[in-house]
């Protein structure tokens, strides 16, 4: 694997480079898409019970697996009964390879049935056809593969292509099965199945590589350098330092150094470069695009003033990324490059699954032309300067005033037609009326951007502006963010760290402050005030904090599931409503529906049936940059680092269903927790006429009735110092209409915040269809449309409803909590601040209050200082 | 006599084509998961619930019926967008 990358710097300028890297895999002359295909060869449905063993046509591979397909319909006999599996295993050149698990994600099969014509398949012919061809026109290798008779794996012209969400792991004990018994569309032979997977990681000697060669995740690589020129005596200069490669999804790259260089290093995404690059201190003129940047050869001595430099030596330009150069127009410029040697490095070079990057998919330079603004100069003119005198300078030299602040004689101004920012520059620094100039420049969002795979990007989170968020922060655990829900994955990774505990059901063996005496109970070992599954996970604790959780019954790892085995006793310790007789070892969370302490789901990951751990994940999912791998799971959610209170209320119509009722009761739970606030995606719309499908309609005269007494139950509903937000109907209804009672979102409470979806969330914002408005009603609106959230495991695609807006809100809470702690206890400056920072979108005006807000995490977050109401 | 039982039969013919064509199958429900694939279980948010050929995407919905937000049984309450097609009445 090879990456090539390039660092510039013109002059003073920051050149920013876009869209960095996007990785793409080059499994064979074969592959040309952004997906890899297996390809399964020349299967016949097999008759009776019996699989066939094939190989894997995967050319080139460092590994091989082996397939045994099973159809369904010759596996009468299967597990369970009728299905088919396609089944996955390493075999034995792996193991000599090194390499122990492979995981991928199967994203679709292309099934070809006998009465479809194959495409071409004939390797022989392919090899001696490319073989010509290529002597005949060089390396002009693209050329050669769509004219020769080359399998494309990926050809799916003629199949039927059905489409999957399977991951799979694979390791040398087990065997990965995908399911095939809802694949076949028709009856028939299939002839051929191919299978097309994304995501690929492998595990090598135990470490995990993650190096997805592919579009998703990685979209770009962030490069922090180090890099500093240095003459030495004999007049060479020497680039070095440490290339951190950070990927980063989607994320524009700022890369700063005092010289222009390129570097062709070889890149193992764990580890981090270190290249020195000699450089003969010596320039060549320009004498060709090949024979400069490739070759090199003609130095003439060292140009610092030269456009850039190109790296060459033992890992020179291919013809392929020299084309890839010109296109991007790098080759254009005046070279002078010296020979380079790249010294030994220290990074293995990897080979995985003979995926290359180089540049054929390269870097793509682009300065950034808009970080200065040409077109206007921002002078801010002496004390005691009028402001006649000041509009006399511009009307006389063609300035325009574009905007002012006239206390501090600050003035941005257009520039005149023609007028180049340089000389505005001159002719401000020559005017004694100036006290300083200088140009205007953009301001670059500060972002950050998770690693997690299934993060979207762009996605709902990065409408409203969570990125920003997380450059100032991501959490903390100081606020207990309560979701009441249907059922949570309490064995999922990117939650277990987030999941509440409550101390007051600890053993005192964990909450006393003895061993030392320092002000913190004795598990808490991070010293955050609380003790966490990120305490009790906590890498390298000292033998007597493991004899400390020994001692109680727990061994890393801790899940809930262990905890509550370890140290439910029977008894309510804490006993926070005087009543010994419930919430006995509500130690991480309560379900109302089986009155239990265990939160856990029903395991059915579909959108509805995992609902509870989707809206989780929205709110407090485990987040982390760096890697790969990345070390924080499928999904980032809004808070990386809260105390998430999963409360159960609810399940399948007629089975352990939440009602009102125990609703209440699950919001006074989460009251009496301490949660700064808490989340309901759910609720029941009464209407007194007809209404929508999913709503209770038609009640008529028993509606007023009932309008009245919800109300009384919502006054009694006290939520302390917490925030209740609730989504909306997923109807086309007017929340705002008296004949129509959407519970809770209409309880007059004022620590309640009610959400809509809109899509995209963001200025040019607009209601989703199906879903309740009223601005009077309705507070705050998110994107709730199409998420791919959290399932049992897994994660579940195009997942939609105001349900998935709330969490948004409730994470927002979090990091604002994070970011100023005195915010926690006082919910009315809380939702002061998260629907004053709100973007105000005029075409929402009559759909949502405040004129129409948009959430904005960011400035909820940052703007510490509030608004004026 | 012959010319009226044809036209019953044509008739029941008829009904049969439209009943099978891809209209929910309105078996009572209590889990989608006792529905055939490509059926949600739903209804009104206080039930019944019944199979209802899932429309995801705004997808088109057979003769009679419209794709419509529907409640589901696997989640009543909550507010994530459940389509199927219901009867448009």
């Amino acid at each position: 694997m090879r990456l090539t990358f390039f660092i510039l710097e013109h002059g003073s300028l920051k050149w920013q480079i876009k869209s960095l890297l996007t990785w793409e895999g080059i499994m064979s002359e074969h592959v040309r898409r952004m997906v890899a295909c297996l390809r399964v060869s020349r299967l016949a449905v097999p008759h009776g019970r019996r699989t066939r063993r094939v190989s894997v046509f995967w050319q080139r591979l460092a590994f091989a697996a082996t397939f045994a397909l099973c159809l369904p319909s010759s596996c009468g006999g299967g597990d369970p009964p009728g299905d088919g599996f396609l089944f996955l295993s390493l075999d034995r050149t792996a193991t000599r390879a090194g390499y122990t698990a492979l995981d991928f994600r199967v994203t679709q099969v292309a099934l070809f049935y006998d009465d479809v014509t194959l495409p071409p398949d004939d390797p022989v012919a392919c090899r001696q056809c490319l073989h010509d061809c290529k002597h005949k026109h060089g390396s002009k290798q693209v050329q050669c593969t769509r004219a020769c008779p080359c399998l494309n794996p990926c050809d799916t012209s003629g199949a039927a292509v059905v489409p999957l969400e399977v991951g799979l792991h694979v390791d040398l004990t087990a065997t990965g099965r995908l399911n095939l018994a809802s694949v076949a569309t028709r009856p028939g032979k299939i002839q051929e199945v191919r299978v097309f997977v994304e995501d690929v990681s492998v595990t090598v000697d135990g470490t995990t590589i993650t190096a997805n060669p592919f579009e998703h995740p990685l979209k770009s690589i962030q490069v922090e350098s180090s890099c500093k020129p240095r003459v030495d005596a004999q007049h060479k200069v020497h680039f070095g330092g440490v290339l951190r490669l950070v990927p980063v999804q989607g994320q524009d790259i700022v890369i700063q150094s005092d010289r222009q260089v390129a570097v062709v290093s070889p890149f193992d995404p764990n580890t981090d470069i270190k290249t020195l690059i000699d450089k003969q201190v010596k320039s060549c003129h320009f004498k060709g695009k090949k024979t400069c940047c490739k070759h090199g050869n003609d130095h003439a001595g060292y140009d610092p003033d030269s456009e850039w430099q190109a790296a060459a030596g033992d890992d020179q330009f291919d013809d392929e990324q020299t084309r890839r150069l010109e296109e991007l127009g790098l080759l254009e410029h005046r070279c002078t490059g010296g020979k380079t040697s790249l010294p030994p490095h220290h990074c293995q070079q990897l080979h995985l699954l003979l995926f290359q990057l180089k540049s054929k998919y390269p870097l793509s330079l682009v300065p950034d032309e808009d970080a200065v603004l040409d077109d206007r100069i921002v002078v801010a003119f002496k004390s005691g300067v009028t402001r006649a005198q000041i509009q006399a300078i511009i009307a006389a030299n063609g300035y325009s005033v574009i905007a002012y602040d006239e206390t501090t004689n600050y003035y941005v101004l257009r520039l005149p037609t023609g007028t180049a920012l340089q000389s505005a520059i001159q002719f401000f620094d020559g005017l004694s009326e100036t006290a300083f100039d200088l140009p205007d420049t953009k301001v670059l969002m500060r972002q950050v951007f998770p690693c997690d795979p299934e993060f979207q990007n762009p996605g709902p989170l990065t409408e409203v502006n969570a990125p920003g968020a997380w450059a100032t922060t991501t959490g903390s655990t100081h606020p207990v963010l309560a979701d009441i829900d249907q059922g949570f994955d309490m064995n999922s990774a990117d939650m277990i760290p987030n999941y509440f505990i409550n101390a007051g059901e600890l053993p005192a063996a964990l909450t006393q402050d003895t061993a030392p005496a320092d002000g913190f109970m004795d598990a808490d070992f991070d010293q955050d005030g609380f003790i966490t599954f990120r305490d009790l996970n906590a890498p390298g604790l000292t033998a007597a904090q493991l004899a400390l959780l020994a001692s109680v019954g727990l061994t890393q790892p801790v899940s809930p599931a262990t905890l509550l085995a370890a140290l439910s006793d029977g008894v309510d310790n804490d006993d926070f409503d005087s009543d010994p007789a419930t919430f006995v070892d509500d130690l991480i969370g309560w379900d109302f529906v089986q009155n239990d302490n265990d939160p856990t789901g029903p395991g059915i990951s579909t959108c509805t049936s995992a609902h509870g751990v989707g809206t989780s994940g929205i709110i407090a999912a485990v987040g982390a940059t760096g890697g790969p791998p990345c070390a924080s799971g499928l999904v980032a959610g809004v808070d990386w680092t809260a105390r998430l209170l999963p409360i159960r209320n609810g399940g399948a119509f007629g089975v352990n269903q939440s009602t009102r009722s125990t609703s209440y009761l699950a919001i006074r739970y989460a009251v009496q927790m301490g949660s700064a606030a808490i989340n309901a995606s759910w609720g029941v719309t009464y209407n007194k006429g007809g209404g929508c499908g999913r709503a209770i309609n038609n009640i008529g005269n028993k509606f007023d009735q009932l309008n009245s007494r919800l109300q009384q139950e919502g006054a009694r509903l006290g939520l302390g110092n917490s925030i209740l937000v609730v989504a909306a109907e997923n109807c086309n209804q007017n929340d705002d209409s008296a004949d129509t009672f959407d519970w809770p979102v209409e309880l007059n409470n004022p620590n309640i915040v009610t959400t809509t979806s809109v899509s995209p969330a963001n200025a040019g914002a607009v209601l989703a269809a199906n879903r309740a408005y009223g601005p009077a009603s309705i507070d705050i609106s998110a994107n709730g449309e199409n998420h791919t959230m959290l399932g049992y495991g897994v994660t579940i695609a195009g997942c939609s409803g105001n349900s998935f807006t709330a969490p948004q809100v409730v994470g927002t809470i979090g990091l604002m909590i994070a970011n100023n702690p005195a915010l926690e206890g006082n919910p009315a400056a809380l939702i002061n601040r998260v629907l004053c920072n709100a973007i105000i979108v005029p075409a929402l005006a009559g759909q949502v209050g405040g004129g129409g807000r948009v959430l904005e995490i960011n400035q909820s977050v940052v703007n510490t200082n509030g608004c004026v109401p | 006599m012959m010319g009226v039982r044809t036209s019953i039969a044509v008739l029941a013919a008829i009904v049969l084509v439209v009943a099978c064509n891809g209209s929910p199958s309105k078996s009572s429900c209590t889990s989608s998961q006792q529905c055939q694939a490509g059926e949600v279980c739903g209804g009104e948010q206080n039930g019944p619930y019944h199979c209802l050929a899932s429309c995801p995407d705004g997808r088109i919905c057979s003769e009679g019926f419209v794709c419509q937000s529907v409640a589901s049984a696997d989640c009543p309450t909550c507010r994530v967008e459940t389509l199927a097609c219901v009867s448009a009445k």
